[in-house]
């Protein structure tokens, strides 16, 4: 039976690893290469990566942690997928077709792609076209409004849209995505929970698998994900960065409440890494 | 000495990640675009590809690689068709329209059944892959049951019983891993298998 996955998200801003809150705050905690090398250990099910620099957002610079030798986000791509024997998703700043073709070029077996979506709406389609629906993964960023409503927003979260999230996932499933990455802006960072009722609406809009994300902070919140919001995949940040042995852990909490994920003894990987 | 690995590269989707998992398993890798590039040291030829069956077949018979993967066949070198170049070994696929494909293995590549069943298509994700032949060489050391990622909204459907080794579940029963002599396929992205994956990669050139 198909497995229901389980998939860490790494923010990255000017090549290091951030956590996030809420959409404002970005808070730098380690180098992305050594995270990701203890998740290949893991035997992860699949890593997302989004690119959030930006120049307009609080920042606490670590530069005991800046990475080495690895000045752009496509070099970052390339040391990682060398190593990683994983699906990898990159996403943050594509504009353009060539934008993904860079980066599948340099590793990456899907692309996420967000603002441009609004700018250009054409570009889903081109990209499908181009690199086959499976490859593009459209990812939505909502906030509930104070009508109980869902709004989509663009650019970071700032900018409003005017679209119902699930009337856009509808429109992007139309349009050729293969998936969708659901984040709730309200949650992000927070540790509450997915904000299920939203999960649901979009589930029930679109045939398309739903990457359920923002809000997790504790393993029991996953089940919830899958069991009530009904998304073929639960994702998270925070949890993964701090916890030990959080994807195991997760795995044992899902497994637990019935979910069909890949099982621990399927893991022919090395024991994890310091 | 390190065994050589031949890529096919004709525009079917991305393959560094292929060139990445042979790497690790210390083989040298060589990227083929046209097929006049195949010299006469290409033991081990690599299929990949992602997309549609029409496209594939085109791109294929454009670079002259239809023509060319059959004598490399016939000559005794391992082919290895991942994904769409699994599906491309088969006699015939019906994804947007009838296209005929490279003849190596009977049977034809249908649209799976899954949306009768409720489920969500393409299948996207990790999925246990029963293993029927364990005494085949392609499967030495494969648990049964082991976890593939799949990408697929079509599947094979071969004539011959014998041919398979290994199936998945969804909505249906569906090859996953099949083999004829030195031609094997794999539904699934071995590259994109974690340890599970490089292991059957490692079988393909011992095999």
């Amino acid at each position: 039976m198909l497995k229901t996955r389980l998939i860490p998200i790494l923010l990255l801003k000017n090549g290091f690893l951030v956590r996030s809150y809420k959409f404002t705050r970005h808070q730098s905690i380690g180098n992305p290469l050594i995270q990701t090398a203890r998740y290949n250990n893991w035997s992860i099910d699949e890593l997302i990566f989004i690119d959030i620099t930006r120049d307009d957002v609080y920042d606490l610079k670590r530069d005991d942690q800046k990475l080495e030798g690895v000045s752009s986000i496509i070099e970052v791509l390339q040391v990682i997928s060398k190593s990683c024997f994983m699906p990898l998703t990159f996403g943050g700043k594509i504009r353009t077709i060539d934008d993904m073709k860079i980066r599948f070029e340099n590793g990456a077996d899907k692309i996420t792609v967000n603002s441009v979506c609004f700018e250009n709406p054409e570009i889903i389609k081109q990209a499908a076209q181009r690199f086959g629906s499976q490859a593009i993964v459209v990812s939505i960023d909502a906030k509930k409004n104070p009508d109980g409503t869902y709004e989509v927003y663009s650019h970071n979260g700032k900018k409003p849209t005017g679209w119902a999230p699930d009337k856009w996932a509808k429109f992007v499933e139309e349009s050729g995505a293969g998936e969708i990455l659901l984040n709730s802006i309200d949650r992000d960072g927070t540790g509450s929970g997915y904000e299920i009722e939203m999960v649901k609406q979009v589930v029930k809009a679109t045939n398309l698998p739903v990457i359920a994300l923002g809000g997790v902070g504790e393993y029991e919140h996953f089940v919830e994900g899958v069991v009530e919001g009904g998304a073929s995949a639960v994702a998270a940040a925070n949890i993964f960065n701090f916890r030990e042995l959080s994807d195991r852990n997760a795995r044992r909490v899902m497994i637990e409440a019935g979910i069909n994920v890949r099982e621990l003894n399927d893991y022919l990987g090395k024991e994890s890494v310091e | 000495m390190k065994n050589k690995i031949n890529i096919i590269d004709c525009g079917l989707g991305n393959i560094s990640s292929v060139k990445n998992a042979f790497e690790e398993l210390k083989c040298d890798v060589k990227i083929l675009t046209r097929a006049d590039q195949a010299g006469d040291d290409c033991r081990y030829l690599i299929l990949p590809g992602v997309g549609a069956f029409g496209d594939g077949m085109r791109l294929l018979k454009e670079t002259g690689f239809d023509k060319k993967i059959k004598d490399l066949v016939l000559s005794g070198t391992k082919l290895l068709g991942i994904c769409l170049g699994m599906q491309l070994l088969f006699d015939k696929g019906y994804e947007f329209g009838e296209n005929e494909g490279l003849h190596l293995i009977s049977g034809e590549v249908k649209r799976m059944m899954s949306d009768n069943f409720g489920l969500r298509l393409p299948h996207i994700g990790w999925n246990d892959t029963t293993i029927v032949r364990p005494d085949d060489t392609f499967m030495k050391d494969i648990k049964d049951r082991s976890c593939f990622y799949y990408v697929n909204s079509y599947a094979c459907f071969p004539k011959n019983e014998k041919n398979v080794l290994g199936y998945y579940e969804y909505g249906g029963k569906y090859a996953g891993i099949v083999r004829s002599g030195n031609v094997m396929g794999v539904q699934f992205h071995p590259e994109k298998s974690q340890q599970t994956g490089l292991k059957l990669l490692e079988n393909y050139i011992k095999a």
